[in-house]
């Protein structure tokens, strides 16, 4: 989630130093009467400075003297948020509407906050408030559309995708998912197509041409898969994940060996990646390796005790092996932790 | 049997196993043609060498005595020193090679043969066809066999064409088969069953716990040698299998056993009906004998509907008893050679008429070496016909609920060669064959093997993942797998045990109903064996089974399997504890079915009420009492009302059936007997029951 949290940071800081311009002129205009405005600025200051807490106590200070000061709520509430301090900002944001019902931003701000912990049901609810409040921009749509993302409503989320591109037409980010959401709708070509687009907007993002791969991986179309996968890893020499995907399209292309070859390197990558240790089993077993494939499915499952795929890897090289007993209790393994090709198989080991 | 073992022992016959190759015989050397001019030296021992390998080799074709060609292969070998170059020399020692197994010089000296002339004999392609065929070559051994083709398309030879094209079209069945292995592992069962000797036609119990076999190990009865063969008479071995590990085989001597040639060819699923081939009279005949308490009875020939004077050999007994599988080459609906009939027992226990299995099954060619599987409607066979490979090899077909047979499938390779493969059985589970193989690392000639299927290859699942959502970090994972593989699982549940008294413990024969209580007619009946009390029943899923186990001077006991059509394989160990008819004695009534929550008797009841009835007729001086039993779900009263309700339902049934009300009490217990937990369903729905219990017996 971290690049949540400066996109959300960038975003605040955008709107302070909006709403720091605007004061300037007015405090030009009507300066001596205003001192909550001008411990408000020295706000805006220290926030610059990422002197969070000294700014959080200035607008503090710009409140208790104006107690509707939505603007200074709004920008304690990015301070908060710095501080991760998120029911305190979703507070502040809550005062800031109430003291401006209209101030679109500060929709965009709860909304974003909400986001922050995952809770998308809230944060589209204040995106939507945000932008019928007029506060119109590519970003909210966009926003929008991955919370439905997340929230698995990928037809609302091509929806919102759709309104950020005509908003911004080089809008990469929102090529990119809108693409994810075609792909999960089960529209590969539809994601392919706007992959593609992304990459035309952004050509140096690693994960689009990974995306892109994937997609053509999902149609069969494993050579163009593996061109693209191979871009990724261009651009991005410790993309691991892109790496284990390169693996596994050469694997649907029965080049066992190479699929091995691209799992290894995803692990050297990454010691942890499970996933990588559980292909490295299963490419084994195609080699009929299958002492080898037990111990990178052994490591697979150490690294993640629940992983169930594994488990049902493993029972399978173990079969192999003639240790029918172990196989069978992989398989039960396998089958407690919801893998349904391996209920038939415990049936069988009785 | 004999034959048949000698093709087990020397598979290397095959390659001569046709009509067309027997007229092949010798191919004549000339002294003037192998003489080379200007070489005098050598040739006189080159000649004298030539002459002693011809009579051996002439013996070795002729008589079947085929360690000759060994003999016969030195003396060529020197002579081809002389002159290398003699076209029949380098046939003769490539059909030397052949017998001997040494297949890279059996083709050298037999292309080298057809290169020097290539009609040196006329069948010189037709073996260069054969021995690439045997030896998986398929491609060149269609080149040979369509030259050899071309060659008596000349001539006309019409059965000749036929039998090069069933030769190609085997090649072509062969490509497609060995592209795809069978997932299996293939083991030597092991010292303790294998000998150096010859064994061979393995038979299981439908549990695996009992194998029968026949070897000609030395010591077998009578200890005598065929003067056919030089080798022992055959002789029947059975071994235990104990905690997975089959043991030493044991001869069980008489009755099955005697000096001459006694050869298993088939068991029961329950291992208590041994069948039984001889062939020294009638062209060939099958016996049957029984195991009573642990001795056999003597074999006895089946009724003339099976044996015939013609050849019959192989058969198998349906697992519930009721039909034969035979092998006949009789000439009645036969579509040629040895093919499978069936015979079914009639009323007064005696085989019916033959019934030939059809054009679906039988071929023009030979079928022979039939198994039914304990699930009683898929049979194992040999044929040479159908999408054979070379030789026999095994199919299997299925009897449909109609009664047809499904077009056979050739089990695959690497069970079946390109040589014969016959006499497979394999487990009630499906999950071992066993059959008998000359393979190279055994203990010496035939072997028994047992074959462990695996199963259709597991898919392997990936996972992978991307970043689907620019702006967050975390990747969305996704589980790739391949195509999902439907397991054909066997549907069956064997039913096994002991049948006992209750009291004393002791082993009882006593016999056996099984019924299907929703068609409520009796399948079929058995006996436990009379010696140890156990018995092993199939149970093919999807029926609800009621089963009766009576003895006289006993209170019949009772049990219900309700096994859905989806049901796997199981296997069910129950022991049975008869009560000996006096006061007091209590017995469930398994199969007695009620409408829910109501006192109505199913129909399905039927079968277990007649038993009652009929029992009450038997033993005129008992009387009952009929006991209702409910869970302790709901209230007394409730329950009170519907266990005694219930009890009167069945007293009403023996009442309007002929029973005197005098003999029959009738009570409502409610829960207050459980005979489980109420705290399980399965506990519940063994309380709500109904019994009986001896009143009174005089």
């Amino acid at each position: 989630m971290k690049n949540l949290f400066i996109i959300v940071v960038i975003m605040c800081v955008s709107a302070i130093s909006l709403f720091a311009q605007d004061d300037k002129d007015t405090l030009t205009i009507v300066a001596e009467n205003q001192e909550a405005e001008a411990v408000y600025n020295k706000g805006v200051e220290y926030f610059k400075e990422k002197n969070y807490q000294t700014a959080l106590t200035s607008f503090s200070e710009a409140i208790a003297m104006k107690p509707q000061f939505a603007k200074a709520f709004f920008n304690r509430g990015a301070v908060k948020i710095e501080l991760q301090d998120y029911k305190g900002a979703i507070e502040d944001y809550d005062s800031a509407i109430v003291a401006a019902p209209e101030m679109g931003i500060a929709y965009y701000g709860r909304g974003f906050t909400y986001f922050s912990i995952e809770d998308y049901d809230k944060a589209a609810e204040n995106f939507k408030l945000a932008l019928s409040n007029k506060y119109i921009k590519a970003k909210v749509y966009y926003y929008s559309g991955v919370c439905c993302f997340q929230s698995e409503k990928y037809a609302d989320a091509i929806n919102e995708y759709t309104e950020a591109i005509k908003l911004d037409e080089n809008y990469a980010y929102a090529y990119n998912d809108r693409g994810s959401a075609k792909r999960k709708k089960g529209d590969i070509e539809g994601a392919i197509s706007d992959y593609s687009k992304a990459i035309e907007k952004a050509p140096k993002l690693a994960f689009v041409y990974n995306n892109r791969g994937s997609a053509k991986r999902k149609k069969g179309d494993y050579e163009g898969a593996i061109s693209d996968y191979d871009e990724a890893v261009k651009l991005q020499p410790d993309y691991y994940i892109a790496m284990n995907n390169r693996g596994s399209a050469k694997f649907e292309l029965d080049r066992y060996e190479d699929a091995l070859g691209d799992f290894d390197a995803a692990i050297r990558l990454n010691a942890d990646y499970a996933f990588a240790y559980n292909n490295v089993g299963t490419a084994q077993i195609k080699l009929k390796q299958y002492d080898a494939a037990i111990i990178a499915l052994n490591k697979a499952i150490e690294l993640n005790p629940k992983y169930g795929i594994a488990y049902f890897n493993r029972g399978s090289a173990k079969q192999m092996l003639r240790d029918t007993k172990g196989a069978c209790a992989d398989w039960v393994r396998a089958a407690d932790l919801g893998i349904k090709s391996a209920k038939q198989l415990v049936e069988d080991c009785n | 049997m004999k034959n048949w073992i000698q093709l087990l022992i020397i598979i290397t016959l095959l390659l001569f196993g046709n009509e067309l190759v027997t007229a092949q015989g010798n191919v004549e050397i000339k002294k003037k043609k192998f003489k080379i001019e200007g070489k005098k030296e050598g040739f006189r021992d080159a000649w004298k060498r030539i002459g002693v390998g011809d009579q051996a080799y002439e013996e070795a074709i002729g008589e079947g005595l085929y360690g000759a060609f060994d003999y016969a292969l030195n003396h060529y070998i020197e002579a081809n020193r002389y002159n290398p170059n003699n076209a029949g020399l380098n046939y003769k020692i490539g059909v030397c090679y052949l017998y001997t197994d040494k297949i890279d010089q059996a083709i050298k000296y037999l292309q080298r043969a057809y290169e020097l002339r290539n009609d040196v004999s006329p069948d010189i392609l037709y073996m260069l066809g054969k021995v690439h065929h045997t030896h998986y070559m398929f491609n060149k051994a269609i080149s040979y066999y369509e030259l050899f083709r071309k060659g008596i398309a000349i001539n006309s030879l019409g059965n000749d064409i036929k039998d090069v094209n069933k030769r190609i079209s085997e090649c072509e069945y062969g490509k497609i088969s060995t592209q795809k292995p069978l997932r299996i592992f293939i083991d030597n069962i092991g010292r303790n069953i294998n000998s150096k000797y010859p064994e061979y036609s393995p038979l299981i119990t439908a549990d695996e716990t009992m194998m029968f076999f026949t070897s000609r190990r030395e010591g077998t009865t009578g200890g005598e040698v065929s003067p056919d063969d030089m080798q022992y008479y055959e002789d029947i071995y059975v071994s235990y299998c104990v905690d997975d590990i089959w043991q030493t085989a044991i001869n069980p001597g008489a009755p099955l056993n005697t000096s001459h040639n006694d050869a298993t060819v088939g068991m029961s699923a329950d291992g208590q009906k041994l069948l039984i081939y001889d062939g020294k009279k009638r062209g060939g005949d099958i016996l049957m004998c029984e195991i009573s308490g642990e001795k056999w009875t003597k074999p006895e020939r089946l009724d003339k509907n099976v044996n015939t004077k013609k050849h019959e050999e192989s058969a198998s007994i349906s697992p519930d008893g009721q039909t034969l599988y035979f092998i006949s080459n009789r000439e009645d609906n036969n579509f040629g050679q040895h093919d499978i009939y069936k015979s079914m027992l009639d009323e007064d226990g005696e085989w019916g008429e033959a019934e030939n299995l059809g054009a679906v099954v039988n071929t023009e060619y030979d079928e022979r070496g039939i198994f039914i599987h304990p699930d009683g409607v898929t049979i194992y066979f040999s044929s040479q016909g159908h999408t054979s490979i070379g030789g026999y090899d095994i199919f299997k077909s299925t009897m449909d609920s109609k009664g047809n047979w499904t077009k056979p499938v050739n089990i695959g390779y690497p069970i079946n060669t390109t040589q014969d493969d016959r006499d497979f059985v394999i487990s009630a589970d499906g999950k071992h064959g066993y059959y008998a193989s000359a393979k190279k690392g055994g203990f010496g000639s035939s072997d028994i093997y047992i074959v462990t299927f695996l199963g259709p290859e597991k898919p392997t699942f990936r996972s992978n993942e991307d970043n689907l959502i620019a702006s967050i970090i975390n990747p969305v994972g996704e589980v790739q797998i391949e195509k999902t593989v439907e397991l054909k699982t066997i549907k069956l549940t064997i039913l096994k045990g002991t049948v006992r008294d209750a009291m004393s413990k002791k082993p009882l024969e006593a016999s056996i109903e099984i019924i299907d209580n929703d068609a409520n007619k009796v399948i079929f009946m058995k006996n436990s064996n009379s010696g140890t009390g156990k018995y092993l029943l199939t149970l093919p899923s999807g029926k609800n089974y009621g089963i009766a186990v009576k003895k006289k001077n006993y209170l019949f006991h009772s049990e219900n399997f309700d096994i859905p059509s989806s049901k796997g394989y199981q296997e069910i160990t129950k022991d049975i504890d008869l009560l000996n008819i006096k006061k007091g004695s209590k017995v469930v009534l398994k199969n007695i079915f009620f409408d829910t929550d109501k006192d109505r008797l199913r129909p399905e009841s039927t079968n277990e009420l007649e038993r009652l009835r009929k029992m009450l007729v038997e033993y005129e001086g008992l009387k009952i009492e009929i006991s209702g039993h409910t869970d302790n779900q709901g209230n007394q009263a409730y329950n009170q009302k519907l266990s005694e309700s219930r009890a009167k339902a069945v007293v009403q049934y023996l009442i309007d059936n002929g029973i005197d009300v005098n003999r029959l009490q009738y009570k409502g217990y409610a829960f207050a007997q459980p005979i489980a937990t109420n705290d399980t369903d399965e506990g519940r729905q063994l309380n709500r029951r109904v019994e009986f219990k001896v009143i009174s017996y005089e």
